[in-house]
């Protein structure tokens, strides 16, 4: 589709990076909110028997 | 408002609201990123002038004014937090600076692709660009900061003080292209007497725009969630371990 378009090359560069970045920033969030997820399963489950500290 | 502020402000009623707001966040960008891509490749023209490398500014645009939009809304957050002690303000300003450095950063990677083909050139140390280039290393040195402490609240007050002396180069940003009559353009949608640009590129803008701002309110509020999960377990275990402490002193 971009080939018939002009300056082909610098609007596909610029999509490439725009959904690059922003998907790379989701990826990294999501891992950190999984991550924090488990880390308070293992912390609640030490501390408080399976009580969820987030929401107390 | 103040009343407002202090309901809002209990961690465990906000983590809640950011549930239940999330999906719907995260369906609005699912839509408007699907719509704004047909209309900014099939529903809207080639430029008479630029031709079909306008279509850079559907991504160019809405991520230039979220970049300073989410600015604003880290020194607003700072400020709270500085001046009457909010508990989300840190919160809030940490969890967005991320997002407002990747905005930051694709404002000036697609400025510069779009720049080489209009006017010759990847970059130019005028105005708007060169202020623009400030506020990202006021973002990176704003992350920085965080990483830089390892005392919760100092990093908040320093980083926090950062992003409100930051937000004179918001002013510069906005007013560069008036002052300075230099390469970049002036403002063309934000403007007095109404945007200049045609309305076939304004509706694929204006979608791309929703896109990107649901994709910010997203990955903020999940960021936020995060934070204030990690810092209640944190302050918990710092709890747990300062009764330890007195205990074995009391025994010892």
């Amino acid at each position: 589709m971009l080939e018939g378009l002009s300056h082909a090359p610098f609007i596909t560069a610029a999509y490439v990076i725009f959904f690059s970045v922003l998907g790379g920033l989701a990826v990294v969030t999501f891992r950190r909110a999984r991550e924090t997820s488990k880390y308070l399963r293992q912390h609640d489950e030490t501390v408080h028997g399976g009580h969820d500290v987030a929401q107390s | 408002m103040s009343a407002f502020m202090h309901w809002f402000a209990n961690p465990a009623r906000f983590v809640r609201i950011a549930d239940a707001v999330t999906p719907w966040l995260w369906l609005t960008l699912a839509i408007s990123l699907c719509a704004g891509l047909y209309l900014a490749f099939f529903g809207s023209p080639p430029d008479y002038q630029q031709g079909d490398s306008v279509r850079i500014m559907y991504i160019h645009v809405p991520s230039a004014i979220l970049t300073t939009g989410i600015y604003g809304f880290m020194a607003a957050a700072s400020a709270a937090s500085l001046v009457w002690r909010y508990p989300l303000g840190s919160v809030a300003a940490k969890s967005a600076a991320p997002v407002g450095a990747a905005f930051c950063f694709i404002t000036l990677a697609t400025g510069a692709l779009w720049g080489r083909p209009m006017w010759g050139t990847w970059w130019e140390w005028d105005g708007r660009m060169t202020s623009v280039l400030v506020q990202f290393f006021l973002y990176l040195g704003y992350l920085a900061i965080w990483q830089a402490f390892s005392d919760q609240r100092r990093a908040a007050n320093a980083a926090g003080i950062l992003a409100l002396v930051g937000v004179i180069n918001l002013v510069i940003i906005r007013f560069s292209v008036e002052w300075w009559n230099t390469l970049h353009q002036p403002a063309s949608l934000l403007r007095r007497g109404g945007p200049s640009i045609d309305v076939s590129m304004q509706w694929p803008l204006a979608t791309m725009f929703i896109a990107a701002s649901a994709y910010a309110g997203a990955i903020i509020l999940t960021n936020m969630k995060s934070e204030l999960r990690m810092r209640r377990a944190q302050a918990q275990l710092q709890s747990m371990t300062q009764n330890a402490g007195g205990y074995r002193l009391e025994t010892g």
